[in-house]
């Protein structure tokens, strides 16, 4: 009993160090709060900001759909090339791919339940 | 036009109400950044940077939160992956010079330079910022631990831990020791 007397003094003690503190740290980012000036710019500063951000997304959407696009037909055509001159090739390739997906996806599988 | 209304215009595309809703909220978010950056500079680039990634992922706001909580939200990963991206050694320099800029305008306005901004700037950015939304905005751990995509205990744990850095920097363990002291013996 004697020793659990002395312990919450000190976390008392402790406690007031840690609000000091936290009490200096508020009143620092206040002083920061009211006395560093920002400068706000006007509302057509604001519209220009966005127009040119809108305009930015719309060329990335073009060239992104562009690149699937091109992508999407090179895959396309070189699938279809194989099945009708080189149909050996792929039959083997169809093969391959379910064969690493059913590898793949068995793996995850062992690895999620041996980590659980 | 309320702030609900703009975001509503907003995410249908109008321009105005997008402009509007940066124009209310730019010194908000420009302050937050001081706090967390200590650089006024990085903290204009950044708000602008904030707002361009605001107009990419306005689809994506719920309205569940403030609109000026997204806006953080948003500038603190940016910060983060800024921080993360360049891991080039820190200019110290740039970063002395910002810091005399702040000072000299506290002390323009008769403001002292509080020593617990110091010992704040000292700190890591990812124990510095959870401080600052903690005990300066009043968000709650969970709060920012959605914000900074870490769980609620690591918010407790760095804010916790970030305190007792600036206490002892502060030196506030030995002021009130050699305070203690003095009564004890002038008694």
């Amino acid at each position: 009993m004697a020793n659990r007397k002395v312990l919450p003094l000190e976390h008392d003690h402790q406690d007031e160090n840690f609000l000091a503190a936290v009490k200096k740290i508020e009143d620092g980012l206040e002083s920061l709060e009211e006395n560093v000036p920002v400068y706000t710019p006007d509302l057509q500063f604001f519209e220009h900001l966005v127009a040119e951000q809108k305009q930015t997304m719309k060329k990335k959407l073009i060239r992104d759909l562009a690149i699937f696009t091109v992508a999407a037909l090179l895959i396309v055509s070189s699938v279809l090339f194989m099945l009708y001159q080189l149909p050996a090739v792929f039959f083997i390739l169809q093969g391959f791919v379910t064969v690493f997906i059913m590898a793949y996806s068995t793996v995850s599988f062992v690895k999620q339940v041996n980590g659980t | 036009m309320e702030e609900k209304d703009l975001i509503i215009s907003a995410k249908r595309g109008d321009q105005l109400a997008f402009a509007m809703l940066f124009k209310n909220n730019y010194p908000f978010l420009v302050k937050y950044l001081i706090k967390i950056t200590m650089n006024p500079d990085t903290a204009e680039e950044l708000a602008q940077e904030t707002m361009a990634k605001c107009v990419e992922k306005i689809g994506l706001f719920n309205g569940k939160s403030k609109f000026s909580s997204w806006l953080i939200s948003i500038a603190t990963n940016l910060y983060i992956d800024q921080k993360r991206r360049s891991k080039r050694e820190r200019n110290w320099k740039a970063q002395e010079e910002a810091f005399r800029r702040m000072k000299w305008h506290l002390e323009s306005r008769n403001e002292e330079w509080n020593d617990a901004l110091s010992a704040l700037g000292k700190l890591k950015d990812e124990i510095r910022i959870p401080i600052v939304l903690k005990h300066y905005y009043g968000y709650s751990y969970e709060e920012i631990g959605e914000m900074m995509k870490i769980s609620p205990g690591t918010v407790k744990s760095r804010v916790h831990n970030g305190i007792m850095s600036a206490r002892e920097e502060l030196k506030l363990h030995g002021e009130q020791e050699s305070a203690a002291a003095g009564t004890r013996s002038s008694r």
